[in-house]
């Protein structure tokens, strides 16, 4: 049954989807989680970059600042001699290096002085100190007022770093802080995510487990009205069976009695109605016998008993009974059989089969034509046909020939006492042995009957497999 | 004159009245038992030249009782009437010395034929 097929599969895909989702939600989760972790990471850097490096910029600066001053002071209280001059000029040096660094920083935070501001403090400081310097012994009084002035000048420099150092540790404090929010952000997103995703998957396989439930539930229905089905057909069988059994022992008392009183007196009055009643409980006994024949092939039990025989001899003595049958109706009986090898049947099936063709073509025969039974091999199969030259059937009527009950001519069959099941017949004993049987008919000309078997390949002899061969090639 | 005693041994009233008249037409006696145990009554009290004897019998069947009667020495032969279905029914009948059988539903002629090929 195909539709098992369909229900079977479906669930499966259905669950695959599922896990698939859960698998591919998983994945998200994370790159959500490497993201937010990039970002506090990210965070975290730039409090350390410039909120960490501005405080001890602030630290390095007043350190600076105070070895000006010390140096200032020395050669204020000492007098400039050559090394002390050197040690300031360095001091002061260092200092502007660490304006520079300041400057370097960049991005200045609010409220942070500025580096400009400083190294112009600086430069006038240095503009103003150190030409006094060297005017120390010359003009010792306008040393005196330029040192107050610079140390004036320092001291804005030194509450200046002292800004600094200061800001530096709130916007490290502040970064820190928000690097704690960050990641309590980030902790909280993840959370949600991880949430959503149990969510989605929870509904997602609830909704397969529903649907596998649902579908499998419909495949047990399936299974069970398959087997009522077939029970069905098996109990038609079955009746159909017991119902031949049954009219079988009226139609034989019918019978003998009508032929018991033939025998009792020949040509009398009641003849042609005992003989009626011979003739008409003969057909419904041949037609109980189709009829269970059909009934059991609906049930796929045909009986069939194969064995495996020659062709030559099988169609020879077919064709013995054939010319029997189409004598007996009048029209004359030709047989072409060229075929050898050997094929696997229920002889006896086969050999009704080809009858009734046979028995079908001289009843449509003229008198004196002649039905014509042949076999060739084409294909690797065995075709056997059987051609008359009756009045034919037409094109629109073909494809219901082999219909149960269906009649070309419904006039005609009463007359020939067919069971209106013979080709039906014919048609299911071929298709049991994995044949096939096919009509071609012209109306005015005749009609062929056709039908095919497969051949025993390991039996079949060398010329014929050869001439197989060839027909293949043709093709 | 009687052209020769048949027993019928057949449990279907309708079959066994058609034999009986069939055969009588051809001027032979006919006695009908109606089941194995009246048929082996009359098997073992009577004298006949041929006996039809149903395969499916209330009581002893066909088969068992044709084996019990070759058993005790009785050689009158044996038609045999079987249901077409019962292919197997045939083997067993030749198998416990039967001369020949009949399948349901028969022919009249051929009925007569077999009968006539038997009797002496």
């Amino acid at each position: 049954m195909n539709i098992r097929a369909g229900v079977y599969t479906r669930p499966w895909w259905i669950a695959i989807a599922a896990i698939g989702g859960l698998l591919l939600g998983i994945v998200a989760a994370g790159v959500v989680g490497l993201v937010l972790n990039q970002q506090v990471k990210q965070v975290t850097d730039k409090a350390l970059q410039y909120d960490v490096a501005l405080e001890d910029l602030g630290d390095d600066l007043r350190a600076a600042v105070l070895d000006v001053r010390h140096y200032h002071r020395d050669i204020f209280f000492a007098g400039p001699s050559e090394g002390r001059l050197e040690d300031f000029e360095r001091a002061y040096a260092l200092l502007r290096e660490e304006i520079d660094r300041l400057d370097q920083l960049g991005g200045q935070a609010a409220g942070v002085p500025q580096p400009s501001r400083l190294r112009e403090i600086a430069d006038s400081y240095y503009a103003a100190f150190r030409p006094a310097i060297d005017r120390y012994d010359d003009d010792p009084a306008g040393f005196a007022q330029a040192s107050d002035r610079g140390l004036a000048k320092v001291a804005e420099l030194e509450s200046a770093a002292q800004e600094i150092d200061r800001l530096g540790e709130e916007l490290a404090a502040s970064s820190l802080e928000s690097v704690d929010r960050a990641t309590t952000t980030a902790g909280l997103v993840l959370v949600a995510v991880i949430a959503g995703l149990v969510v989605v998957g929870a509904t997602l396989a609830y909704a397969a487990v529903r649907v596998v439930g649902e579908l499998s539930r419909l495949y047990a229905d399936q299974q069970a009205a398959a087997a009522t089905l077939a029970h069905a057909s098996q109990a038609k069988t079955d009746f159909i069976a017991d119902v031949s059994h049954e009219l079988r022992t009226p139609l034989t008392v019918l019978r003998g009695n009508a032929e018991v009183g033939l025998e009792l007196e020949r040509n009398c009055v009641h003849e042609r109605m005992l003989d009626q009643i011979v003739k008409e409980s003969t057909r419904m006994t041949r037609m109980l016998d189709d009829l269970l024949l059909l009934a059991r092939s609906d049930s796929a039990s045909l009986p069939l008993e194969p064995e495996t025989v020659a062709v030559a001899p099988f169609l020879e003595g077919l064709a013995a009974r054939a010319e029997i049958l189409v004598r007996e109706r009048g029209a004359s009986f030709r047989a072409a059989l060229t075929v050898e090898g050997q094929i696997r049947i229920d002889p006896a099936r086969i050999e009704q089969a080809v009858l009734i063709l046979a028995d079908n073509a001289a009843k449509y025969s003229p008198r004196g034509e002649s039905v014509t039974l042949s076999s060739v091999v084409r294909g690797g199969r065995l075709w056997i046909e059987v051609s008359d030259r009756g009045p034919g059937i037409p094109e629109a009527e073909l494809p219901r020939i082999f219909e149960r009950f269906y009649r070309v001519d419904k006039t005609r069959t009463w007359k020939q006492g067919g069971t209106g099941l013979g080709l039906s017949i014919a048609k299911t004993i071929v298709e049991a042995h994995e044949g096939h049987i096919e009509v071609v008919s012209r109306v005015g000309e005749g009609t062929r009957m056709s039908l095919q078997l497969p051949l025993s390949a390991e039996a079949e002899p060398v010329g014929q497999l050869f001439a197989t061969t060839m027909e293949g090639v043709r093709r | 004159m009687s052209a020769g005693r048949v027993l019928v041994v057949e449990d279907d009233p309708r079959i066994a009245s058609l034999l009986r008249l069939g055969l009588e037409v051809k001027s032979i006696e006919v006695t009908v038992a109606e089941d194995g145990s009246c048929g082996r009554e009359a098997w073992v009290n009577g004298e006949f030249d041929l006996v039809l004897l149903d395969v499916m019998l209330p009581g002893i069947d066909g088969i068992s009782l044709c084996a019990e009667r070759r058993a005790a020495g009785d050689q009158t032969p044996v038609i045999f009437l079987t249901a077409r279905e019962d292919e197997d029914a045939r083997a067993r009948g030749m198998a416990v010395g039967a001369s020949d059988f009949m399948t349901k539903p028969f022919e009249y002629a051929d009925l007569m034929s077999r009968v006539m090929l038997v009797l002496p």
